[in-house]
């Protein structure tokens, strides 16, 4: 004979097929063992259903409350930490490129060397100052090219 | 025409002291004023031929240094050794000895300040310049500071002498001989203009800076561009100038000439040169090479200087100019 298994607790609970019910009830009818299994567990059952109802101590809902709103206030919802991702990926986009700018402006090699040409540029002020008709002042400027500046 | 409308506003702006600037000795014999002086002087060489020395004289550092030079008049242009200017179609500079032109285009009216903002005029004289009998324009700061002497001839009103005070420093341009409507010289023309013309702008591209006002009273009065590609800022208080020239590129400082002084100029590194004209400062900042000279006073040019360096554009816009710098055209 088998020992009592599980199909005890689930003949008392009424959802064993009716095959297996009326092996069950047979096996208890022929075997001491099985009909005391059964008792047992109608036995445990009983007494646990005769309990008091027990209530929360004082403040037990309160606190569980709480608890519950300070979770929420901790947890970040997907959305928002979706769109703070989004905004990181164009941060990085942003920097990125401007790591590429400043990279390539410093690679590109600056062709225009400027050398300035004082002699030319005292002429070019000289004549938006109108001096060509003061005999002196258009000398300086001949001068600077003369001898100073080529 | 451009020369006459800036002489014009200048003669406005000093006609203003018409009744304080009338001085001593022989102006109040003629009763000429300050104002009609100056404006008689500007418009002398327009009629008159000479022919003469001129002296250069001026101090760098410790030296004080002199040159020499022929010059000679013609209705309106002046030839000093090779180089000729004339007024006539427009501001034009020519070798008499070359097929060369270059062309100052631009006939726009500007705002020249009033010079009395700044200055006391006054007639002093006559005194001698190379044998002529001269007048005096004196320019004094409102503080009573000489900055300029202009000494003009008693008869034709040709200019003869100009000084620049700087202190106890003078800087001066003045005829060691001069021969007034004797001789006759004659200036050959080029019959083309080979060299550049430079253009009026209304402003200037990203990275160029232009204040409307710099140093101690200066007024932008106009901006130009040269062919090559050198952008001018031309700058007046009335009586002196200065221009502020801007080139896109690197500043080759093996290729500035000897003898230039290191300074800070608004926190910026620049060399300064002290030349016959005046000073001359060269610095270069995000990607762009700025010259200023004129012929103001030094200590103007060096404000006029600092006023450019200590442009008004963000943080941000400084990064930009100068990240963009070498790919800006």
């Amino acid at each position: 004979m088998n020992p009592p298994d599980d199909r005890v607790s689930a003949y008392l609970d009424g959802v064993l097929s009716a095959a297996d019910a009326d092996a069950v009830a047979a096996l208890a009818a022929s075997d001491p063992k099985w009909a005391a299994a059964i008792d047992d567990e109608r036995a445990v059952r009983s007494a646990l259903r005769s309990l008091p109802a027990a209530a929360p101590p004082p403040g037990f809902w309160t606190d569980v409350m709480a608890s519950v709103r300070a979770d929420e206030d901790s947890v970040t919802s997907l959305e928002s930490r979706r769109r703070a991702r989004h905004t990181y990926r164009w941060v990085g986009a942003g920097v990125a490129a401007s790591v590429l700018l400043f990279v390539g402006a410093l690679a590109v090699p600056n062709e225009r060397s400027v050398r300035p040409s004082v002699s030319h540029l005292a002429e070019a002020h000289s004549a938006r100052a109108g001096a060509a008709s003061d005999p002196v002042s258009p000398v300086a400027p001949v001068v600077v090219q003369a001898g100073l500046f080529k | 025409m451009r020369r006459a409308v800036f002489v014009g506003a200048a003669a406005l702006g000093l006609a203003s002291l018409v009744a304080s600037a009338v001085v001593p000795v022989g102006a109040q014999s003629s009763g000429v004023s300050a104002a009609d002086l100056l404006g008689a002087a500007e418009r002398a060489a327009d009629g008159t031929t000479f022919r003469g020395t001129v002296i250069v004289e001026w101090t760098d550092g410790t030296t004080t240094r002199r040159q020499e030079l022929p010059v000679e008049g013609d209705n309106g242009r002046v030839r000093v050794g090779n180089t000729v200017r004339e007024q006539s179609a427009g501001t034009e500079l020519f070798d008499a000895g070359s097929d060369w032109v270059v062309s100052w285009g631009g006939t726009e009216e500007r705002a020249v300040p009033d010079p009395t903002a700044k200055y006391r005029l006054s007639v002093i004289g006559p005194v001698d310049v190379a044998g002529h009998a001269a007048q005096v324009v004196e320019a004094r700061t409102l503080d009573g500071q000489l900055r300029q002497r202009t000494y003009v001839d008693t008869d034709t009103n040709l200019v003869l002498r100009r000084d620049v005070v700087e202190g106890a420093r003078t800087r001066s341009v003045q005829f060691a001989r001069v021969d007034e409507n004797e001789a006759e010289p004659q200036f050959a023309h080029p019959p083309i203009a080979t060299a550049g013309v430079s253009t009026q702008l209304r402003s200037l591209p990203d990275g160029m800076v232009a204040p409307a006002q710099v140093g101690n009273g200066y007024r932008l009065v106009g901006r130009y561009r040269a062919e090559n590609g050198t952008y001018q800022l031309f700058y007046s208080d009335g009586l002196f100038t200065v221009s502020v020239f801007q080139q896109d590129g690197a500043l080759d400082t093996k290729a500035l000439p000897a003898g230039g002084q290191r300074v800070r100029v608004g926190g910026t590194r620049a060399t300064q040169y002290t030349t016959p004209m005046g000073a001359v400062l060269v610095w270069q900042r995000d990607g762009v090479v700025f010259t200023a000279l004129g012929d103001a006073p030094s200590a103007d040019v060096v404000a006029v200087s600092t006023t450019v360096v200590r442009d008004n554009r963000s943080t941000l816009e400084r990064v930009v100019d100068w990240l963009l710098a070498p790919i800006r055209f």
